[in-house]
């Protein structure tokens, strides 16, 4: 999938989580911390891992993950998807 | 917890560099004892720790003290005998085609027979196989993987577990082994399957790894063979792939759920010649069967 580099991304990501969301009923906007408010497990956080690498064409090595990188929508993007160079 | 990872792991790199039983005899017998001691503690020290751990805690230290006595016998009467004369493989053609190939493999595995087999027995031709297991696993059961995925977790958050998830599906595919043990206490979502008559709760993810990783799953055990007095390693043959879209929910449970299944029927299948390898864990599952 090609790198997508607006805030349509961040839209996506939002998609994506509220449609997988163990905490369904919890709110959740783009600075909502996704793991603490119960959105995610395990398996979801790899699904969003891999939701990522799609959205902005980049391999993502675990080794640069940590909670205030993957804090919320917010703060993915920026790492992940709007640091990363348009392809 | 770093310890026992390095501890399993400088055990496994011995087996796999020396072809000496006699060294690695007396390695396994020295960990195996001092294990069972330390399980004992551990099972004596902490009240809190869940049924299903408690069971699995009681295998582990009955496990390792048989292989005490077994291992300082074994070390007597054979300490010049090659290695692999320890181990006996059944391991189905289509298993050893993917290895051939250095496919990427998925190993599923339960709780039974002798767990502490399974990892020498696997490192003697797969020297990097690794197992999932989580930190509060490590807190009640025994080690015996050479590499620990978890090793790597600080704590055993959603983002620690994927982040080790995401490493075990670069694992495999760089053409390697995971392990992962469908009764274990590692994660936190379950998937629902039939199992010697009744329906219980088993870890899922194992068909979301597959399907990431595009690797080829097979169920496999070890047990004590009485009558060969070794340690067989069995692995059955391959499990369908999983099929689905795991950006849907529905469709990822149910392919969880597919291949969880015919693992447990493989594992029924093996149990009606086997029944001795229901380990007290496993019988503790089916009477309790959503308390993993």
């Amino acid at each position: 999938m090609s790198s997508m580099n607006t805030p349509d991304a961040r839209e996506a990501l939002q998609d994506w989580i509220s449609n997988n969301s163990k905490n369904p009923t919890a709110p959740l906007d783009f600075s909502t911390p996704i793991i603490e408010s119960g959105h995610l497990d395990s398996a979801g956080v790899l699904e969003l891992i891999f939701l990522i690498e799609d959205l902005s064409g980049e391999e993502i090595d675990v080794e640069e993950l940590d909670a205030e990188t993957f804090r919320d929508i917010n703060t993915i993007y920026n790492e992940f998807i709007c640091a990363t160079p348009a392809g | 917890m770093a310890a026992t990872g390095h501890l399993a792991s400088s055990e496994a790199h011995l087996f796999a560099s020396t072809s000496r039983l006699g060294a690695w005899l007396m390695s396994m017998s020295r960990t195996a004892g001092k294990r069972a001691h330390e399980l004992t503690r551990t099972l004596a020290t902490q009240p809190s720790v869940p049924p299903i751990n408690r069971h699995l805690l009681k295998d582990q230290i009955n496990q390792n003290r048989l292989a005490d006595r077994y291992l300082q016998l074994r070390l007597r009467l054979s300490g010049r005998e090659s290695a692999s004369r320890l181990f006996e493989y059944n391991l189905h053609d289509e298993f050893l085609s993917a290895r051939a190939e250095r496919k990427p493999t998925l190993l599923l595995f339960w709780h039974a027979g002798l767990m502490r087999g399974v990892f020498p027995a696997l490192s003697v031709f797969e020297p990097d196989i690794r197992l999932i297991k989580s930190e509060r696993a490590f807190k009640t059961e025994s080690a015996g993987a050479p590499a620990f995925l978890t090793d790597q977790a600080e704590s055993a958050t959603a983002l620690n577990n994927a982040k080790l998830l995401k490493s075990a599906i670069g694992h495999m595919r760089e053409g390697n082994i995971v392990a992962n043990y469908l009764d274990g206490t590692s994660g936190g979502s379950t998937v629902e399957v039939s199992f010697m008559g009744t329906n219980i709760a088993l870890r899922r993810g194992s068909a979301m790894l597959a399907t990431r990783a595009k690797a080829r799953v097979f169920p496999a055990l070890t047990r004590w063979s009485t009558s060969q007095r070794r340690l067989q390693l069995l692995v059955g043959a391959q499990l369908d792939e999983p099929d689905a879209d795991f950006a849907a929910e529905s469709n990822s449970q149910a392919a969880e759920q597919a291949l969880t299944q015919s693992y447990v029927r493989w594992f029924e299948q093996h149990l009606t010649t086997h029944p001795a390898d229901i380990i007290s864990a496993t019988t503790y599952l089916i009477s309790n069967p959503q308390q993993i």
